[in-house]
């Protein structure tokens, strides 16, 4: 009996054009979006290289890394087409910022930008998280908003119930052969948008390790838009008219994809708020500036507390140098000390600083993407953006990667200066060996386990979500009134 | 006899539960959009005074524009810090929140709303009129009285869209006086009158689509082909046409990388700085060198992508999702246009900076200071010359061909 009610529908929703709309749609929504989107991809994935391989000319030795600073440059992700994320806020690079001293380097983000393209900033990205909670939601609600009212609307539900055939048959058939006919669809845009980038030279899979995630975002929206429908069949059978289940599945729709997801991040702000990062850089300046004044006045009560040395001129000074005077020998290591003393005590006030900014960040976001989860438009997107390279995980990596190539240049730049002063004069070489190679720190791409660590969740619920709507839809059909 | 079919639609809509859902609708969407991006606002505004230059500093910042509440458009790009140095602009991010969770689910802007959702809505009260009524069996009854066809399809498409209209301009008018409230929300008369524009261009662009709703119901003989097409051709005019055009464009105009230009800029630095003063050349000479060089490069750069913008939007314009988007952000000033405008007031900043440091090129003087950048909004009459003015027209046209067209069509329905 399943199986004639299943092949019924199919035959319905192929007949009413329903499922040539579906696959037209698919067909160039889906390959559209994957060759802008890789298009994008490929002309940032040129300036990478070409930035990278001028990195490497312009800064071969520890001598051109004092001339020109250095930095660490963040691939452009591969499975952007999945969803675009946050990469527009994500950092290009981490660089040194000004001179590196023996208090060790200043490391930054380097988030300047151009306006490639501002039809993009404009009509927003044309990303698969989009294409399946956008357009192709709508037209799950096509599939949907009619399925169980429309039937009774015609009078054809009440004859079929009028055979001997158990509502549980009928209400998962209707499920089975909407979602067959929106799953075929989807695949076919799917594969359509593979075959296409392929064709022209800019699939997503030149890059290793780009299948496995790939295909578990394909398989995630696939999930999704079964929920979905589930849910349309919920809409529908609690429906009695067409008009009102489109009505409901629409208002449903915008409030699971705009309010609910929208709304999570104005709750976080308002549960827990925290300063911007302009705030945060103020505060960390303000520390540095005082600590030049620290470390200034330190430095000139021990030259003023180092009789012999604090009366001598300039010219007296550097011939004592050059001379290697122990008593001038003894006041650099004293400045030396001092140097080091409080550049541990700035260090350690600016990790806090950067510590505590990095946690209260990381509950803000955590709080919202709790919140958001109550809609599984936010779980979509949360497990697409993470597989994509564009999410959490990779911005965490990328606070990791400033911290480590901190400790890179401290390491090897800073740690072998050795700058003494006395009145105006800064001098002394330090131990760098000029010709050794410069401080680099190649990108490490964030591990599958580790995306999918941060996306478990969202996908559990997602299955969750799809199963309870089924369930409500199915009761719901149990108790329908089918005159 | 046409506002006799008016109020029976009003009265009918207002009856109905469609009607009432997408007040309900309506009212949450645009609180919502309202509520969330007048945060951003202040937000953005907050972190604007703490990172405004100090007076003399060489720096190009512009204040959040209080119209992006409803219009974002380019506005992030377009407050933006630019640098100024005697070697080149650095871009730095403006008024950036301080958690990415802000920017993984941006909110929908007014326009967002007005171009997707209410565009959507728009077709909900015109999907059924005439397709439904010969399905109920109505429109026989309508039609058999000596009523006309052209006022039957004036008396829908008025009622219908007074119904939306009313709770959308109602909606609309509350919100912005709450945001009135807020003393650092203010409106000048001017921006006032900008935003009764976006507001006519909004109800121009539902116009359309309530055309388009009663267009296609008079085309098919059932309601529920009728919102299949429909979300069709929704999908087409709103996400798809937009980005084929942009990706069409970039195949006829060829535009250099950002790369390619910073490349350039370098290896000009590179000559004038480290191998100009190798050879013993006096620097400032080098300076003005490579202000005049970028500028240059900028200029080809700038006529390029201009070239690119215009190709791209008059491909984009077969939709009328992109000439409404267009049009109201230029009006709201957050547009295209401005963004371009204002890169472009940016590097005459620049060269009165440059011409300054190189008059004063011997003086020794820490505490140099530079006049500040100020940026005025282009004013509405140079807005409709550069596009806004076509924009308007072609929403209009393509109100007049899709209502025009629903006559013609249901001239010839058969209303059996």
């Amino acid at each position: 009996m399943f199986r004639i009610v299943y092949k019924k529908e199919l035959l319905e929703n192929v007949q009413n054009y329903r499922f040539l709309l579906a696959l037209v749609l698919c067909l160039i929504v889906i390959p559209l979006g994957f060759v802008v989107s890789q298009k994008d991809y490929a002309d940032r994935r040129q300036v990478y290289d070409d930035t990278v391989r001028d990195d490497a000319e312009l800064r071969k030795t520890a001598q051109d890394f004092l001339v020109n600073g250095g930095a660490a440059f963040r691939p452009p992700a591969a499975l952007g087409l999945l969803s675009s994320g946050v990469e527009t806020v994500l950092p290009n690079a981490v660089e040194t910022r000004g001179f590196v001293t023996q208090e060790g380097a200043q490391v930054q983000f380097n988030n300047s930008r151009r306006l490639d393209n501002p039809f993009t900033s404009l009509f927003g990205r044309l990303d698969l998280a989009f294409i399946v909670t956008t357009v192709l939601a709508v037209l799950v609600m096509i599939f949907a908003f009619n399925a169980v009212v429309g039937e009774k609307e015609r009078r054809t539900l009440a004859q079929v119930m009028a055979n001997p055939v158990p509502r549980p048959v009928v209400i998962a058939a209707k499920m089975a052969a909407g979602g067959t006919l929106l799953g075929a669809a989807f695949l076919a845009g799917v594969l359509a948008g593979i075959l296409l980038t392929t064709a022209l030279g800019i699939d997503p899979f030149r890059q290793g390790g780009t299948w496995a995630p790939f295909a578990i975002g394909v398989a995630a929206s696939l999930v999704f838009l079964l929920a979905f429908f589930g849910f349309g069949l919920l809409v529908s059978s609690n429906s009695r008219s067409s008009v009102s289940a489109m009505v409901g599945l629409l208002s449903c729709w915008v409030t699971l994809a705009m309010i609910l997801p929208k709304a999570s991040v104005v709750a976080a702000k308002l549960v827990r708020p925290i300063k911007s990062q302009q705030v945060v850089e103020l505060e960390k300046t303000q520390v540095r500036r005082q600590y030049q004044k620290d470390v200034e006045d330190a430095v000139e009560k021990l030259l003023q507390s180092t009789p012999g040395v604090k009366d001598m001129s300039m010219q007296e000074y550097m011939k004592a140098v050059r001379a290697k005077d122990p008593a001038i020998e003894g006041y650099a290591k004293a400045q030396e000390d001092i140097r080091a003393q409080f550049a541990a005590r700035l260090n350690a006030d600016l990790d806090r600083i950067d510590a505590a900014f990095d946690e209260q960040r990381a509950g803000q976001a955590a709080a919202a993407r709790t919140i958001a989860r109550l809609s599984p438009v936010s779980c979509l997107v949360h497990v697409l953006t993470e597989l994509a390279g564009t999410g959490f995980a990779e911005d965490a990596a990328w606070r990791e990667t400033r911290s480590r190539y901190k400790q890179l240049v401290d390491r090897d730049i800073a740690r072998n200066m050795d700058m003494t002063r006395f009145k105006n004069l800064s001098y002394g070489g330090g131990k760098i060996d000029r010709k050794a190679p410069a401080p680099k720190l190649p990108a490490q791409p964030v591990p599958l386990e580790t995306r999918l660590a941060a996306v478990w969740v969202d996908l559990v619920l997602l299955a969750i979500y799809g199963l309870l709507f089924f369930t409500g839809a199915y009761v719901s059909f149990l108790r329908y009134d089918v005159r | 006899m046409t506002w006799t079919i008016a109020r029976k639609e009003i009265a009918s809509n207002l009856l109905s539960y469609k009607f009432f859902i997408v007040l309900l609708l309506i009212v949450l969407l645009v609180a919502t959009s309202l509520f969330i991006m007048h945060r951003d606002f202040k937000l953005r505004m907050a972190d604007y005074q703490i990172t405004r230059p100090k007076p003399g500093e060489p720096i190009g910042l512009v204040a959040p524009n209080p119209l992006a509440i409803f219009a974002k458009g380019l506005d992030d790009a377009m407050t933006r810090s630019f640098e100024i140095s005697t070697i080149d602009i650095t871009v730095r991010a403006g008024q950036a929140s301080g958690n990415i969770i802000y920017s993984f689910f941006p909110a929908p802007d007014f326009l967002y709303l007005v171009r997707v959702v209410l565009s959507l809505v728009a077709l909900l009260f015109g999907f059924d009129q005439v397709s439904q009524e010969r399905e109920q069996g109505t429109l026989k009854l309508l039609l058999g009285s000596s009523v006309s066809r052209a006022r039957v399809l004036a008396g829908k498409w008025i009622g219908n869209f007074l119904s939306l209209a009313a709770p959308f301009l109602l909606v609309t008018a509350l919100g912005t006086a709450v945001l009135l409230l807020d003393p650092q929300v203010r409106f000048s008369s001017g921006q006032l009158g900008r935003l009764a524009l976006i507001l006519a261009l909004s109800l121009l662009y539902l116009g359309f689509f309530l055309s388009l709703g009663m267009l296609v119901s008079a085309l098919t003989r059932r309601a529920a082909t009728s919102i299949i097409v429909l979300l069709f051709v929704w999908a087409l005019f709103v996400f798809i046409i937009p980005n084929l055009g942009t990706l069409l464009a970039r195949q006829f105009v060829s535009v250099p990388s950002v790369r390619a230009l910073s490349e350039k800029r370098q290896q000009t630095w590179t000559r004038e700085v480290l191998l100009g003063r190798a050879g013993g050349g006096e620097r400032s000479d080098g300076v003005a060198t490579i202000s005049r060089e970028n500028d240059q490069m900028e200029e080809d750069y700038r006529l390029k992508f201009e070239r690119l913008v215009r190709l791209s939007r008059d491909i984009n314009r077969v939709s009328p999702a992109a000439s409404f988007l267009d049009a109201a952000s230029e009006v709201a000033g957050t547009g295209i246009g401005e963004e371009v405008r204002l890169k472009g007031e940016i590097v005459r900043y620049k060269d009165s900076v440059i011409a300054q440091i190189l008059a004063n090129w011997n003086v020794v003087d820490k505490n140099k200071t530079y006049a500040a950048f100020t940026y005025k909004l282009r004013p509405l009459g140079e807005v409709f010359a550069a596009g806004a003015l076509f924009d308007t027209a072609w929403l209009i046209f393509f109100n007049i061909l899709s209502f025009a067209s629903a006559y013609v069509a249901f001239i010839r329905y058969d209303v059996r």
